[in-house]
């Protein structure tokens, strides 16, 4: 399992912070979430059909942004820890 | 000060073009001796609202504070949201300098319409700033501008901060870092009130270009996802960045060995949203009027009382995670003993944090904070250690982790898996301020562009990012609109227009970042000449060789990258 873990609108959203998902990609697990949530499609994809992701949502696999790794083909192995964000900043 | 003596000056026209830390560091450059003792007679304290402060324009209701610092012995230029800044712009007040050291009792100075006088502030000495604060309020109405600094400055501690009024006219928001609070109360000067009533106002010399300049700010600021109503910043507050820095192994737990825990949601700003929603404090609020991105709010106790004023990210972060802690209401009550007593919350934090490590607390135990904070109010050797910050609590307690640059505390980001934050910390002249130079914007929130947050090559980021903040801080708007106008080329043109349409000037973008890059020379020319070297642009050497867990990485970026961010 995966944990997957949505933070800020995406947590009011889908109405939970976390879900456990059988998956083995970072797409797959964003394929899963926005069926499940249906709700959370326009918020985490610009175009589902070409499976395009908005601009500036963040998602960290064990704490590194895919941008850094393989992007949405990013391999996803038992235990690991992915983080979904919205455009968010502070400081 | 030592004459008692208050006079009103004309604006030198060297000086027309200059506001909020444009002026204070030029003016505490060309009349502070670079050598001087900071809390010593030499020294000065400078107070300028910005440029466009006090005029319509959103989310710009900010103040400047400058001296030489007694925590960093460089330059300090401190800045906060508050109505204060706008009352002093009103007022017709450019710039207030106070000089001299009066030692008998402390003052406060009031200024109203035609009036500034020095008046015995006895009565609100050695109490708490919020009980201060309210009784100054009642003496002088409500509507007017309080500043004040506490009883940790009164002990010339190098944490103290100055505290402005917010919205409630609580002691809440705080030009707190660099001891500036300290020079304040060493002065002899505890409080300012400022009442505009019948004040002249901010002269316009272009107003539709102001107008047309202050649309296009207004626009970005209203269509960007961060900074927009409904938008994160005014959904969560600055706070909605625990989750984020904690998942990227970056928020420093138990005094910075750790980047990650599982119990940092506690503590963040969904967290925080949620309970205030429950319990009946303010979410979202705004600092100063007229600011359209509200990412304010006021935290209250359990069953909606004691409001304590909002409760930062770095504030939240300091006072718990690096504490061990992980209770908002502990963290709540720490917040609320700092804006008490007039204590800098990162300085407060990363010290409480190096005294645990010393052994006078067990990490986690918000209680024995408390405590310890409360020895600051009770004027004790402990309490008088703690007063002076992170670096000198350390050596105190025999600690080498110690986290800080220049002698300032380190913020909420380690720099070892963020290696442009590092680069800031290190080589601002402010010594470490996250707010210098944030690259955490592209490095982590993918906000003004994109990069890797290992790449330890961030000199060009950090020095544009330091010379775009010289600026914005001298405006007079709030550093968060950065956010909005670092992605909206508009936002950044509206913004400058609207400096151009106040000071008459004629500035395209590239002046306006030139103008940033000059506040900069100043200051480091002052640091340097008050015997800051290359030698101070280092990480603490715990940072080169621990190696931060859960990423395992240490601040690899070379000396000479460091060296490369201002060259000379
Ligand atoms: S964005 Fe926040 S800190 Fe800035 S002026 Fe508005 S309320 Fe104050």
């Amino acid at each position: 399992m995966v944990r997957v873990k949505m933070f800020a609108t995406l947590q009011d959203i889908s109405g939970t912070g976390e879900v456990d998902l059988k998956v083995d990609t970072v797409l797959s697990a964003l394929e899963k979430l926005v069926t499940t949530f249906e709700k959370l499609k326009p918020e985490i994809f610009e175009d589902y059909r070409q499976r395009q992701l908005k601009d500036k949502i963040k998602v960290m696999v064990n704490g590194t942004n895919i941008d850094y790794l393989a992007g949405l083909d990013t391999k996803l192995i038992e235990g690991d820890r992915m983080a979904v964000f919205p455009v968010l900043a502070g400081g | 000060m030592n004459e008692l003596k208050v006079s009103f000056e004309n604006v030198p026209s060297k000086w027309k073009d200059l506001g909020g830390r444009a002026l204070t560091s030029t003016i505490v450059s060309e009349e502070v001796p670079p050598t001087c003792h900071p809390l010593g007679p030499n020294n000065k304290l400078v107070f300028a609202p910005g440029i466009v402060t006090g005029t319509s324009a959103p989310t710009s209701g900010r103040i400047s504070v400058g001296g030489k610092s007694p925590l960093t012995g460089g330059i300090k230029e401190a800045n906060a949201g508050t109505s204060f800044a706008q009352k002093l712009a009103k007022a017709g007040i450019k710039a207030i300098i106070v000089e001299g050291q009066r030692k008998d009792k402390g003052y406060l100075l009031n200024i109203a319409k035609d009036k500034a006088e020095l008046i015995d502030a006895t009565p609100w000495s050695g109490r708490g700033l919020y009980e201060a604060f309210a009784q100054i309020g009642d003496k002088y109405g409500k509507d007017i501008g309080i500043c004040g600094t506490g009883i940790a400055g009164e002990l010339g501690g190098a944490a103290a901060g100055i505290a402005f009024n917010d919205i409630e006219g609580l002691s809440s928001r705080y030009a707190g870092r660099g001891g500036l609070g300290a020079v304040m109360a060493t002065r002899g000067l505890k409080f300012i009130v400022v009442n505009d009533e019948g004040g002249p106002g901010v002269e316009i010399h272009d107003k539709e270009l102001f107008k047309h300049g202050t649309k296009k700010l207004t626009s970005a600021l209203t269509t960007h996802g961060v900074t927009k109503p409904g938008g994160t910043l005014n959904t969560y507050g600055t706070d909605a960045l625990i989750n984020v820095i904690n998942e990227a192994g970056a928020l420093p737990h138990r005094n910075f060995s750790l980047g990650y825990d599982e119990l940092a949601p506690l503590v963040s700003g969904e967290k925080k949203a949620e309970t205030i929603k429950k319990r009946g404090g303010e979410r979202p609020h705004m600092c100063s009027p007229g600011c359209i991105i509200q990412c304010s709010e006021v935290w209250v106790k359990e069953g909606g009382k004691d409001p304590v004023g909002v409760l930062e990210y770095e504030s939240v972060w300091a006072l718990g995670p690096n504490c061990g802690i992980y209770n908002l209401d502990d963290v709540g009550e720490l917040n609320r003993a700092c804006n008490d007593l007039g204590l800098d919350t990162i300085e407060a934090g990363d010290t409480l944090a190096v005294a645990m490590e010393g052994g006078l607390a067990n990490f986690g135990d918000g209680k024995k904070a408390l405590e310890m904070l409360e020895e600051v109010r009770k004027k004790t050797p402990l309490g008088r250690i703690l007063a002076n910050g992170t670096e000198f609590t350390g050596k105190a307690f025999g600690v080498t982790r110690i986290p800080t640059s220049k002698g300032q505390g380190m913020p909420a980001y380690d720099p070892r898996p963020i290696k442009g934050i590092g680069v800031t910390y290190m080589t601002t002249p402010m010594g470490a301020d996250h707010t210098a130079g944030y690259a955490i914007a592209p490095e982590i929130l993918g906000v003004g562009g994109k990069a890797d947050p290992l790449d330890p090559k961030k000199a060009d980021l950090s020095r544009g990012l330091q010379q775009a903040t010289a600026l914005i801080d001298s405006s007079g708007y709030c550093l968060f609109i950065a956010f909005a106008i670092l992605d909206i080329p508009e936002g950044l043109e509206g913004m400058v227009e609207s400096c151009n349409a106040v000071l008459g000037t004629k500035w395209t973008v590239s002046d306006a970042v030139n103008y940033g890059a000059k506040v900069l020379d100043i200051e480091r020319k002052f640091n340097k000449a008050a015997g800051l070297t290359k030698a101070h642009d280092r990480p603490p050497e715990f940072m080169r060789t621990e190696a931060l867990p859960p990423k395992n990485v240490v601040f690899d970026v070379s000396d000479a990258e460091l060296d490369r961010v201002f060259p000379d």
